[in-house]
C-alpha cells in the first residue's frame, strides 16, 4: 500500500461491474409487476390547449390509464424553483404554497414549449404505451412563439406566463455599475465584443429516467431515478409536490449514466410515476429516450452578451462589463435561474485584478426547452466572454497576449481576494500556473516558423490562452441564500464502525461517474491508517440515511468530503478516549497511529483499530461517559466557496480549402487543492475538457422559427468523439484552501470553464479576425475565411 | 424502439423478394444500419418489411475477367478487406468511419436514396459501375448512375465493377464536418490516362441533401487534357455550381459545391501523386 | 440463435430490436439504449464474431446467428486484460458507454492487435463517451495491445480500492 492512501491513485472500485456489464442503471430496474408509462409531449411551441380527446388512448390494448392535467388537479401541485436570483426582484409561475413555482407537472390549459408534457399514459409494456401516447388527440390554439430572451422582454413579446410580466424572470446584477462606466469613459482603450454563448443539448450517454412504486398499507412512496440529488428531489417532492409526510416517499439513485448537470433537477416523470404507481396499483417505469431527452431533458448555457473591457495603452486592464441576456427556457428549472445569474455575473473578473466591474443579466423566458446547468454553468459562460475580450484588447495594444494576462493577475500576495463582484478568492497563484502552462505549451518558441510551415501545407495555425477561476464548493448556506437559494447547501456524512473493523460511510453525495465510493473510502482509510477495500460507501438512497444534498458544484470532495473527515475525526477522538481510559493513562499519553492506538513502545497497551471497534461494541468496563460502539454523523456547512482555477492554451489548425478545425495540442494546468485520487481527478480533468471544446467547435441546440429543434437526434447533433483529440497535456499546481479541513478544491467541472475560450481564442488567432461566435463549425469557419479574403487584412497583432 | 408494425418475410431468393415487394409495397431490410433508425423514430412506417439477409445469390464477390461481381448484401467490411475489390472501392467502404456500420452496412444499402451524401456511391459510379435489379418476373441491368437516378422497382442483387486498367489512376476524397461523422460530401474519379494527357474521365459525387442523390458530373475534364491542379481546379470552378446542390440543415448550397470542387481536386491530386511514386 | 453461448429459441415480433430483447427478455442488461439511431454504441454487441449496433439490427435478422455480450466476455469475476487495461486506466467513470466500448474493442483488437493511436480513435468512430474525454480509453487499449492477449480471460479481477 502506498504511503497515503488519499491522494494515491488507486483503480476504482466502482470500475469492475461497470466493465462487466453489471452496474444497473435505472432502465435495467425490472420490478416484478411493472407498468410502463409514456409522455405525449406537445406539438406546439406555444398554444392554448382547447381539448385533450383520450378516447383512443384509453381503448388501445394494454393501457391501464391515461392521465391530463384535470386528473392532477388538487393531487399533484406544481414542481418549485428553489434557486432565484437573489438580491432583485423576481416574477415566476405560480404554487399554492407561495413558493417561486416552476412549471406544472402537466400542461394545463397552455403549451409553452415542442415537449412540454401534455399527458401520461400506462400500459402493460413500453410499446402500448407509446403507441397509445401517440394515439391522443390535443386541439391546439397556436399563439405566436418567441425564441430569444432579449425578443422575449420586448414590447408587444408574445406573453408566457400570467404572472411574469414581461417574460422577466429577473433583472439581476453586481459591481457597481457607475465605477464601472466610469473607468470605461476614463480609459485609453475600451473593447466590446457581442458574444453568443450558443444553447446546448448537455447530454449524458445515459438517458432520464425513473421507476415510481406505492405501497398501500405503509401509504409509502418508492421512487428509483436517475438523478444526482435525491435527498432534494425526496424534500421537494414530498413537500412541494405530493403534499405527503417527508417520511412517506423514499428517493433512490441507482448508477448513473453521467448527468453534467441535468439530472439534479426535478421533472414532471418523477411526479407522475408516483401518482400513477398509486393509481395503477402497479410499479411504473419510464425510460426516455434520446429524443426524448433532446426536449424532456435542461439544455445549457444560452446568454447572448455585450461586454467590455478598458484599459490602458500599456497594458493594465482596468474594468469589465458585461450586460447579457439569459435565456431560462419555457419554465423555471429547479436551480436555472440562479446558474444563469450569480455563477455568471460574479465570475466575469477571473483571474485579473480589475479595479471595477459590473454584470448584468436579464434571465427571461421564452418557448424553448427549460434551461439548466450544464457542466461548468455560468462560470464558462463568463470565462468565455472575459478570454475573449483579453485577446481582443491584447490585439488592440499591440501586446503578446501571454503578457497582458500576466501583468493583471491577481497576485499570489492578495489573498482572500475581494473581486469586487461578490466572490473572495480563498487562495492561489495564478502567475505560477500561467508559467507552467507556458512552458509547457512551448509558447513563442518557434510559433511563427510553425504558422509559416502550417501555412504552406495549406493550414492555418492558431493558438488561445485561456485563464479561469471558478468558484466551487457550491456552497456556504447562508451565503447561498443570499444568492436566492431556498434550501440549505451543507453535506452530510455517517460513519459506522462495524464491530469487526469494517466501515460504512454514508455520504450525501452522489456519485454519477465520479468514483465517490473510491475517493471517499480513501479519505477514511488515509484517516485511521487502514486498508481502503474495509471501507464500504453507501449513498443515493434517503432511506435509513442521514439528510443529504446531492452533487452539484462541484462540491463532492470539498463539502462531502470535509463531513466525512469530520465523522472520522469524531470517532478517532473517540478511540483514542476509549483507549486512554482502558489502559489508565491521560490522553496526551495515546498516539493513534499506523491504524493502532495505544502507549508508543508498549505493546501490552496498544490495540488495532479492529479491535477498538470491538472493545465499542461490547461496551465492557468502559467509562460511563463513553457511549457504545463508534457511529458518527457531521454536517458540514463550507465557511465559504473554492475557487479553483488555472490556465489552458489550444493549438488549432484550420484547413483553408475546407473550414475544417483540428485540435492539435491541448494544455492545461488546473489547480484544485488538494486532491483525493490523481486517477480520479485526470478523469475529470480531461472529460471536462472535451465537453467546452465540444461546445466550442460543434455543439448548437438549433431551433426553427416554429419552435422545433433542428436537431432532434445524434444523427444530427454533434457530440465528440475519440478523433477529435489528441492527447492532453496535463498539469497541476497545488493551492490548498483554508476553508476546508482537506484543503480541497472543487475539480469535477472545473476544467471546462476554460475550454471553449481556449478553443475561441485560437481560432480567433488563426482566422485573424476580432471575434467569431462559437460552433465553429467547418462552413462557418470558411465563411470567416472567405469574408477575410475579400477584405482588407487588418493590423496584425504582435504575437509570437 | 419499433412502435409501427408490419408484415414481415425473409425470403430465399431475389425473385420471391422482389414479388413480395410488389405484392404487399414495403421496404427491402439490407443491413438495417440506416432503415432500422428510421424505423425506431418513426421516419419510417412501411407496410411490410421483406429481409434480403437469407438470400445466399445476394452474397459473394467474385473476379469475373475484368470485373468483379460484388453481391449486394456484401457488408463494407467484408468489401474492404477483399482482395479482388479494387483498391479506390476498398478506401470508400474503409471512409465510413464506424466500424460496427461497416460490419453490418452493405453495398446495396449505400445505393438507397437517402437525404445523406454516401461514401460508396461516387466510387461506383467512377469506376463504372452497373447494377442488377431482380424483379418479381424479370431483371434488368443498368449503369448505376441511371439506377441511381431512376429507382426501378425490384431488389438490387448485385453490382458489377469493372477493375481499372494500368492507365487508370482513381482515388475518392470525402468532407465530413468532424472526423468521426458521416461525410457531407463525398467524390471519386477514374481518370484515363493516354501518356499525359487525359483520356476520359468520370466523377462521382454524392453531396446530400433533400432529394439529392449521388451523381455522375455530366461535364467534366477534356479528352486530350492535362490535369494538373490548376486545370482541375479551373474546370470545376466552371461545372460544379452551387445550382446543382440543395442546401438543409447541414449545409449550404454554396458550400457543398466548394466542397465538392475541393475534394475533386485533391482526389486528382491523389492521382498524380500515385502516378509519381508508381513512375508512371 | 445462441446468445454468450447458450441457445435461444423464441418468435419474435419483427419490430423488436437485439438490444431490447437481450435486455428485456434474457436479462442480460449490459448492453445499453442510449439513442435508438446507432450513434452512441452503448447498444454494442457481437454478432457472428463482429461487434454490431445492437439497436439497429432486428432479432428476426439473427436466426442462426450467434450473439455475445459483454456478460459473456469473461468467466465470473475475472476480467479480460481489455477490461482490466481499462481499470487500470481508469477508463470508464459513470460506465454507461462501458459495455459498448468494451465490445467495440475487443473487436478492434481481434482485428488488428498492434492498433496506434490514431487507429484506436478511428477504431472508437462508433462510441460516444461524455465523461472520460476518450484518453484513458485511448491509453487502455494501447496497453491492452501491447501486452497481446486481449481477449484471453484473465485471473481475478484485481481491484486497489
Amino acid at each position: 500500500m502506498p504511503d497515503r492512501v488519499l491522494g494515491a491513485a488507486l483503480k476504482a472500485r466502482e470500475d469492475v461491474g461497470q466493465l462487466r456489464g453489471q452496474a444497473t442503471y435505472v432502465a435495467d430496474l425490472a420490478p416484478p409487476g411493472a407498468a410502463h408509462m409514456a409522455i405525449a409531449g406537445s406539438e406546439q411551441a406555444h398554444a392554448l390547449i382547447r381539448g385533450i380527446d383520450t378516447s383512443a388512448a384509453e381503448a388501445m390494448q394494454g393501457v391501464l390509464a391515461v392521465v391530463t392535467a384535470a386528473d392532477l388537479d388538487g393531487v399533484l401541485m406544481p414542481l418549485p424553483c428553489i434557486w432565484v436570483p437573489g438580491g432583485t426582484e423576481s416574477h415566476f409561475p405560480p404554487h399554492p404554497y407561495g413558493v417561486p413555482g416552476a412549471r406544472p407537472v402537466l400542461a394545463g390549459d397552455r403549451v409553452r414549449y415542442v415537449g412540454d408534457p401534455v399527458a401520461a399514459v400506462v400500459a402493460e409494456t413500453p410499446e402500448q404505451a407509446a403507441r397509445a401516447a401517440a394515439a391522443l388527440r390535443v386541439e391546439y390554439e397556436p399563439l405566436p412563439v418567441v425564441l430569444r430572451a432579449d425578443e422575449a422582454v420586448r414590447d408587444g413579446a408574445p406573453q408566457l406566463h400570467d404572472t411574469v410580466p414581461g417574460n422577466l424572470n429577473a433583472r439581476w446584477t453586481c459591481g457597481d455599475r457607475e465605477a464601472a462606466d466610469a473607468a470605461i469613459e476614463a480609459a485609453e482603450v475600451v473593447v466590446e465584443l457581442d458574444i453568443v454563448n450558443q444553447r446546448t443539448v448537455n447530454s449524458p450517454i445515459e438517458p432520464r429516467g425513473c421507476v415510481g412504486a406505492y405501497d398501500p398499507r405503509t401509504e409509502e412512496y418508492t421512487l428509483w431515478a436517475s438523478t444526482q440529488s435525491p435527498h432534494n428531489h425526496r424534500f421537494l417532492l414530498a413537500a412541494l409536490v405530493l403534499g405527503i409526510p417527508f417520511t412517506k416517499l423514499r428517493v433512490i439513485a441507482p448508477t448513473v449514466g453521467g448527468s453534467f448537470g441535468t439530472k439534479g433537477y426535478l421533472y414532471p416523470d418523477m411526479a407522475l410515476v408516483l401518482h400513477l404507481a398509486k393509481v395503477t396499483g402497479r410499479p411504473v417505469k419510464w425510460s426516455d429516450s434520446r429524443r426524448g431527452l433532446m426536449t424532456s431533458t435542461v439544455q445549457g448555457r444560452d446568454q447572448r452578451q455585450h461586454a467590455t473591457l478598458a484599459g490602458t495603452r500599456d497594458g493594465r486592464m482596468t474594468a469589465v462589463k458585461c450586460v447579457a441576456h439569459a435565456n431560462l427556457g419555457a419554465y423555471p428549472s429547479t436551480i436555472g435561474p440562479g446558474v444563469a445569474t450569480a455563477l455568471m455575473g460574479r465570475s466575469i473578473t477571473g483571474m485579473y485584478d480589475f479595479q471595477a466591474g459590473f454584470c448584468e443579466v436579464t434571465a427571461a423566458f421564452t418557448n424553448t426547452v427549460p434551461l439548466g446547468a450544464q457542466r461548468g454553468s455560468g462560470r464558462a459562460e463568463a470565462m468565455f466572454m472575459l478570454e475573449r475580450l483579453v485577446d481582443r484588447f491584447a490585439d488592440e495594444i499591440g501586446m503578446d497576449r501571454a503578457e497582458v494576462r500576466r501583468r493583471n493577475l491577481v497576485p499570489a500576495d492578495a489573498f482572500p481576494y475581494d473581486n469586487g463582484l461578490g466572490w473572495t478568492y480563498d487562495s492561489g497563484d495564478y502567475a505560477a500556473a500561467l508559467d507552467r502552462a507556458l512552458e509547457i505549451a512551448g509558447h513563442g518558441a518557434g510559433t511563427a516558423e510553425r504558422r509559416a510551415e502550417a501555412r504552406a501545407r495549406g493550414r492555418r495555425l492558431g493558438v488561445g490562452i485561456a485563464g479561469y477561476v471558478a468558484v466551487c464548493g457550491v456552497g456556504p448556506s447562508t451565503r447561498m441564500s443570499k444568492e436566492g437559494m431556498l434550501g440549505g447547501t451543507w453535506e452530510s456524512a455517517n460513519l459506522r464502525v462495524h464491530p469487526t473493523g469494517e466501515m460504512t460511510l454514508t455520504i450525501g453525495s452522489s456519485s454519477t461517474g465520479q468514483s465517490h465510493e473510491t475517493v471517499f473510502a480513501q479519505i477514511i482509510a488515509d484517516e485511521f491508517g487502514v486498508d481502503p477495500a474495509t471501507v464500504e460507501v453507501a449513498h443515493s438512497d434517503t432511506g435509513g440515511s442521514p439528510y443529504g444534498q446531492g452533487t452539484y458544484g462541484s462540491r463532492s470532495f470539498s463539502v462531502g468530503g470535509p463531513a466525512a473527515l469530520a465523522a472520522a475525526r469524531t470517532l478517532k477522538a473517540k478511540i483514542v478516549r476509549t483507549a486512554a481510559a482502558m489502559f489508565g493513562v491521560a490522553e496526551d499519553d495515546v498516539v493513534y497511529a499506523d491504524g493502532a492506538v495505544g502507549v508508543p513502545g508498549d505493546p501490552e497497551r496498544t490495540k488495532t483499530f479492529a479491535e477498538m471497534a470491538m472493545v465499542l461494541w461490547y461496551d465492557w468496563d468502559l467509562p460511563r461517559d463513553v457511549e457504545a460502539t463508534l457511529d458518527a454523523t457531521s454536517y458540514f456547512d463550507p465557511p465559504d466557496f473554492n475557487y479553483p482555477f488555472g490556465v489552458h492554451i489550444a493549438e488549432v489548425e484550420i484547413d483553408e480549402e475546407t473550414g475544417a478545425v483540428e485540435v492539435t495540442r491541448y494544455t492545461a494546468v488546473n489547480d484544485v487543492g488538494r486532491i483525493g485520487n490523481p486517477l480520479v481527478v485526470r478523469g475529470q480533468f480531461e472529460g471536462s475538457i472535451l465537453h467546452g471544446v465540444s461546445q466550442a467547435l460543434m455543439e448548437e441546440a438549433r431551433y426553427g422559427d416554429d419552435g422545433r429543434l433542428l436537431d432532434p437526434d445524434l444523427r444530427s447533433y454533434r457530440l465528440p468523439h475519440a478523433a477529435d483529440v489528441p492527447f492532453f497535456q496535463l498539469d497541476q499546481t497545488v493551492t490548498p484552501t483554508p476553508h476546508n479541513e482537506l484543503g480541497a478544491k472543487g475539480a469535477g467541472e472545473v476544467a471546462t470553464v476554460p475550454a471553449a475560450a481556449a478553443i475561441g481564442n485560437a481560432v480567433c488567432d488563426a482566422l485573424g479576425v476580432a471575434h467569431l461566435d462559437m460552433p465553429y463549425t467547418p462552413e462557418k469557419v470558411w465563411r470567416a475565411l472567405a469574408a477575410d479574403r475579400g477584405a482588407s487584412t487588418g493590423k496584425e497583432a504582435t504575437r509570437s | 424502439m419499433i412502435t409501427s408494425s408490419y408484415g414481415f418475410a425473409a425470403p430465399r431468393t431475389a425473385r420471391e423478394a422482389a414479388a413480395l415487394l410488389a405484392r404487399h409495397g414495403g421496404m427491402a431490410l439490407a443491413g438495417g444500419q440506416t432503415l432500422v433508425a428510421e424505423l425506431a423514430t418513426g421516419e419510417a412506417a412501411p407496410p411490410f418489411l421483406v429481409d434480403l439477409g437469407r438470400i445466399e445469390s445476394l452474397r459473394g464477390i467474385e473476379p469475373r475477367g475484368g470485373s468483379v461481381r460484388i453481391g449486394a448484401m456484401t457488408t463494407l467490411a467484408e468489401l474492404a478487406a477483399h482482395r479482388a475489390v479494387p483498391p479506390v472501392l476498398a478506401t470508400a467502404a474503409r471512409n465510413v468511419p464506424d466500424p460496427l456500420v461497416r460490419n453490418r452496412a452493405t453495398v446495396g444499402g449505400s445505393l438507397r436514396p437517402s437525404g445523406r451524401a454516401s461514401d460508396l456511391a461516387p466510387a461506383l459510379l467512377a469506376l463504372g459501375a452497373t447494377v442488377h435489379v431482380t424483379g418479381a418476373d424479370s431483371a434488368v441491368t443498368l449503369p448505376a448512375e441511371e439506377y441511381l437516378a431512376r429507382s426501378p422497382a425490384g431488389v438490387l442483387s448485385a453490382v458489377d465493377v469493372p477493375v481499372p486498367g494500368p492507365a487508370d489512376g482513381c482515388a475518392v476524397a470525402r468532407f465530413a464536418d468532424r472526423p468521426a461523422r458521416p461525410p457531407l460530401c463525398a467524390v471519386a474519379v477514374r481518370a484515363t490516362f493516354a501518356g499525359d494527357r487525359l483520356g476520359a474521365c468520370r466523377i462521382g459525387v454524392s453531396a446530400g441533401g433533400p432529394a439529392q442523390r449521388p451523381t455522375l458530373l455530366e461535364r467534366s475534364l477534356e479528352r486530350g487534357g492535362d490535369a494538373s491542379p490548376d486545370t482541375v481546379r479551373g474546370r470545376c470552378a466552371e461545372f460544379v455550381s452551387a445550382a446543382g446542390f440543395a442546401t438543409d440543415g447541414a449545409a449550404s448550397a454554396d458550400y457543398r459545391a466548394h466542397l465538392v470542387r475541393t475534394l475533386v481536386v485533391r482526389a486528382f491530386d491523389r492521382i498524380a501523386a500515385r502516378r509519381v511514386r508508381d513512375g508512371g | 440463435m445462441k446468445v454468450n453461448g447458450r441457445a435461444v429459441d423464441d418468435d419474435v415480433e419483427p419490430t423488436v430490436v437485439l438490444v431490447d430483447y437481450l435486455r428485456s427478455e434474457l436479462g442480460l442488461t449490459g448492453a445499453k439504449v442510449g439513442c435508438e439511431t446507432g450513434q452512441c454504441g452503448a447498444c454494442a454487441v457481437s454478432v457472428d464474431g463482429r461487434a454490431v449496433k445492437g439497436c439497429l439490427a432486428l432479432v428476426v435478422q439473427l436466426d442462426g446467428g450467434i450473439v455475445e455480450t459483454v456478460e459473456g466476455l469473461a468467466p465470473d469475476g475475472a476480467l479480460t486484460p481489455l477490461q482490466q487495461a481499462l481499470h487500470d486506466e481508469h477508463g470508464t467513470q459513470c460506465g454507461f458507454c462501458t459495455p459498448g466500448v468494451v465490445m467495440a474493442m475487443t473487436d478492434l483488437l481481434a482485428t488488428d492487435p498492434d492498433p496506434g493511436e490514431a487507429e484506436i480513435r478511428a477504431g472508437l468512430s462508433g462510441n460516444l463517451c461524455r465523461c472520460t474525454g476518450y484518453q484513458s480509453i485511448v491509453r487502455a487499449v494501447l496497453a491492452a495491445a501491447s501486452q497481446g492477449t486481449a481477449d484471453a480471460p484473465a485471473e481475478e479481477a484485481a481491484s486497489d480500492a
